[in-house]
């Protein structure tokens, strides 16, 4: 399980409470582009079966809803690491920030908070 | 073995009607003086005893002239009623046509009467293993959802998941971003203490869960 800022959840910006994810059984990572190459979605795909056969399940992090790209492949590679040591850590939960939170403000920080977060099934050979 | 959060649940929780379509039967009734048959009335206002629920409003029609003939009909759900409150409805004037009574009615509030709560005194919390959780979803501010990683409907997409739906009263009011965030906390803390079992806390003072569901 790691932890991800939600924005306006807390008394400031700055000051955010969470939500989780799971990340076990995890076989990638990657961004995605809300639209014309706004990437603020993170899809986190599990190797657990959803009801059909062939589909899978996937965990979609929304951070701009199409605002402004946030996520970037630096922090694709950060929380593959961060899965990985969470997962060698079982009662670890870390908090996962992406880069552009390490140098914004309380004006803008809310662009690196998650704005939503769901479990989806999908289909890998189709994707 | 399984990780757990414990998610408390009240115990007759002060709640609104369940819905516009609830009826009372006249078999539940009280008083009414002389009742006149007719078609749905205006809504009539509310008082309830002991003090706390407020802004129920009932509508009466009637098959007869006994007490035993007349439905009430919720027209306005109110807030903060508990199971055994006492609500008298005011007097339903003359209508020519409509049913009316020249005396106030009176009924008891029965559970059924109200929006569904699972809490009890042998119930006080309801078990979450949080071993399979995937994620813990904003959904509105009188409900959260826990995800599964666990797929339960056929097709690609949204809601293809199992999933836990925790509704609280909608009175205090609290925001589906401080429910999705109390949530989390406690499944946060049990993935990081095994067997800690914590409690969920809502952060709103105030906040009470109804149920909690498996869907």
């Amino acid at each position: 399980m790691i932890k991800l800022p939600i924005y306006n959840s807390g008394p400031t910006a700055l000051q955010p409470r969470y939500t989780c994810v799971n990340v076990e059984d995890v076989y990638q990572v990657d961004k995605v582009a809300t639209a014309d190459d706004v990437y603020d979605v993170i899809h986190i795909h599990y190797s657990t079966p959803s009801f059909d056969a062939g589909d899978f399940l996937r965990a979609s992090i929304d951070y701009t809803t199409g605002t402004a790209t946030v996520v970037t492949d630096q922090d694709i590679e950060n929380l593959k690491d961060l899965i990985a040591s969470a997962n060698q850590n079982p009662s670890s939960t870390p908090e996962f920030e992406l880069i552009g939170a390490r140098d914004a403000n309380a004006s803008n920080i809310v662009k690196y908070q998650v704005v939503d977060i769901q479990i989806k099934a999908e289909n890998p050979a189709a994707v | 073995m399984s990780n757990y959060i414990k998610i408390p649940l009240a115990v007759n929780p002060a709640r609104s009607f369940a819905s516009v379509s609830t009826t009372i039967a006249g078999s539940r009734l009280s008083g009414g003086g002389t009742i006149v048959a007719g078609t749905i009335s205006a809504a009539a206002a509310t008082s309830v005893s002991p003090a706390g629920g407020s802004a129920a409003t009932f509508a009466m029609t009637s098959t007869g002239t006994a007490i035993a003939n007349v439905t009430l009909t919720c027209a306005a759900i109110g807030e903060g009623y508990k199971v055994d409150d006492v609500i008298t409805v005011a007097i339903i004037s003359p209508v020519a046509g409509k049913a009316s009574a020249t005396v106030e009615m009176t009924f008891t509030v029965i559970a059924a009467d109200l929006a569904a709560s699972s809490g009890a005194a042998t119930e006080p919390f309801f078990f979450m293993p949080i071993d399979n959780v995937g994620a813990v979803v904003k959904d509105s501010a009188t409900t959260c959802i826990v995800e599964l990683k666990q797929g339960n409907a056929t097709g690609t997409g949204v809601d293809k998941v199992a999933k836990y739906t925790i509704t609280v009263d909608n009175l205090p009011a609290t925001t589906a971003l401080a429910l999705q965030a109390d949530v989390a906390a406690a499944v946060i803390k049990a993935a990081s203490a095994e067997n800690a079992q914590p409690e969920v806390k809502f952060t709103t003072s105030g906040v009470e869960c109804l149920t909690v569901v498996l869907s």
